[in-house]
């Protein structure tokens, strides 16, 4: 019962805004057409990153020793962290489409920027997806000379974004109760917070593998790319992406705080 | 139900107020704009702070180098500056744009004092492209600070703080320092969105 009282009177508001705004803008094939870009997109990093490994033998003059030499993305901390904010982001947006079908059937209010909305978030959902799936696969194995002892590379992938999961279903059940405003509200924090959380992972994998790509010869740290080729592409391709999808975390925000600005005045 | 979830957020209101000791009720427009104020000089100080603490991590040492066995080290000096990473150019940039913005901002906060709805929009959108490159910088500088302090075996990347002590906890000073301006600028966002979102119903 008092659920029922409850949207009754939150239909009764929302024809209030929809009769005295009158400024319907409908764009929800926009909205629509970039969430599924944003879907797309993640899903082609992410395979692209799992498909990267490659091995290769490598002929190196003058030492003798050569060792099969791996580069995989969980053997740099900068990369090992990039992927579970991914799995959280995409888990999320994936999530929030469902809640944003319910409020575009009931809503006709102001400023509609729900297809636009979800267009973004299906095009987040592709590109995180896609970055977790290259930096996955980005895994490399090279014959490399050693001046000392040849070494072995534990493979051990570890996938338990457990806790990101938890943490983003519970939030994404409690938005899903309320929508309007206030639904607008917690998509803006939550938005938000996951921007900071792209983008300090983009920061940090960009920069190691800016340094993997160039090398720096104050700290003597050798440029990388050179032997695991495959491997520093799957990696930039994944920090293209996910700059992509930071990118578009933010233009997501811009839109919600847009249409909570509609509504506020 | 509703408001239970929204707790958190009025905390966070409610704690600024609580240290401006003016306001009453959540999301008072006089609370929210010296709480706004308050949020500004404190990204404006913090980021002057990392900004300073980074460029003042020369370090400059003597370390002795073996480049024939059989003959005795020779000391050669060797520089440690923020220049010489492009991780932390990158960090100093960006900390030095958002400093910058800090200041317009609280000019033009403090401008418009009386509120117009648009000038806060921008505000916000503004904000949250300054907190992405803060994020992005931080991350980056704490990236490659980890790698120099841990060294990598899988590239062969030797650690560098047990030479450069100090410098290394220059940087370590900075980018933690950055990381809470960072999250100053997302309360600043969550601040003016609270009170969109109040002004909204």
């Amino acid at each position: 019962m008092a659920s029922a009282d409850e949207r009754s009177s939150k239909v009764a508001t929302e024809s209030q805004i929809a009769s005295t705004g009158n400024r319907t803008a409908n764009f929800f094939p926009v909205d629509l057409t970039l969430r599924i870009l944003l879907f797309v997109s993640s899903l082609a990093a992410i395979v692209v990153m799992v498909t990267s490994k490659q091995t290769e033998l490598v002929q190196v003059p003058l030492i003798p020793i050569k060792i099969l030499n791996t580069a995989k993305f969980d053997q740099l901390p900068a990369f090992n962290t990039k992927a579970y904010p991914y799995m959280a982001s995409a888990d999320e947006h994936s999530r929030k489409i469902a809640p944003e079908s319910q409020i575009a059937s009931t809503g006709n209010r102001s400023a509609n920027f729900f297809p636009v909305d979800l267009t973004l978030r299906i095009l987040l959902f592709v590109s995180s997806l896609a970055a977790v799936i290259v930096m996955v696969t980005s895994k490399q194995t090279e014959l490399v000379q050693v001046p000392s002892i040849p070494f072995k590379v534990p493979n051990t992938a570890k996938f338990d974004q457990t806790p990101a999961f938890i943490i983003i279903s519970i939030l994404a059940s409690l938005v899903r109760k309320h929508r309007s405003t206030k639904l607008l509200f917690h998509f803006i924090l939550i938005d938000t917070l996951m921007i900071g959380i792209v983008a300090s992972a983009t920061g940090t994998a960009g920069g190691v593998a800016y340094i993997g790509l160039k090398g720096n010869s104050h700290v003597r740290w050798g440029k990388v790319c050179n032997i695991y080729d495959t491997f520093c592409r799957h990696v930039g391709s994944s920090v293209a992406l996910s700059l992509f999808s930071s990118i578009l975390l933010v233009i997501l925000v811009m839109l919600s705080t847009y249409t909570l600005y509609r509504r506020s005045c | 139900m509703e408001t239970s979830s929204f707790k958190p957020i009025m905390d966070v209101t409610q704690g600024t107020e609580s240290q401006q000791g003016t306001g009453v009720k959540v999301a008072n427009p006089r609370t929210v704009r010296s709480s706004d104020f308050l949020l500004r000089f404190l990204a404006l100080i913090i980021t002057l702070v990392a900004i300073t603490v980074m460029a003042v991590s020369k370090q400059t040492k003597t370390v002795p180098v073996t480049v024939i066995p059989s003959l005795p080290p020779i000391n050669v000096e060797v520089t440690a500056k923020w220049q010489y990473m492009p991780a932390f150019v990158f960090f100093m940039v960006t900390n030095i744009i958002a400093c910058v913005y800090a200041t317009i901002s609280l000019v033009i906060s403090i401008a418009n004092r009386d509120g117009s709805s648009a000038m806060r929009l921008l505000l916000i959108v503004l904000d949250l492209m300054i907190m992405a490159l803060l994020f992005s910088a931080t991350g980056a500088a704490a990236g490659v600070g980890l790698i120099a302090f841990h060294g990598n075996s899988h590239v062969r990347w030797n650690k560098v703080c047990n030479v450069f002590g100090t410098n290394c906890r220059h940087v370590a000073a900075s980018v933690v320092v950055s990381g809470i301006g960072a999250v100053v600028f997302f309360l600043l966002i969550v601040l003016n969105t609270v009170h969109l979102h109040k002004r909204s119903r």
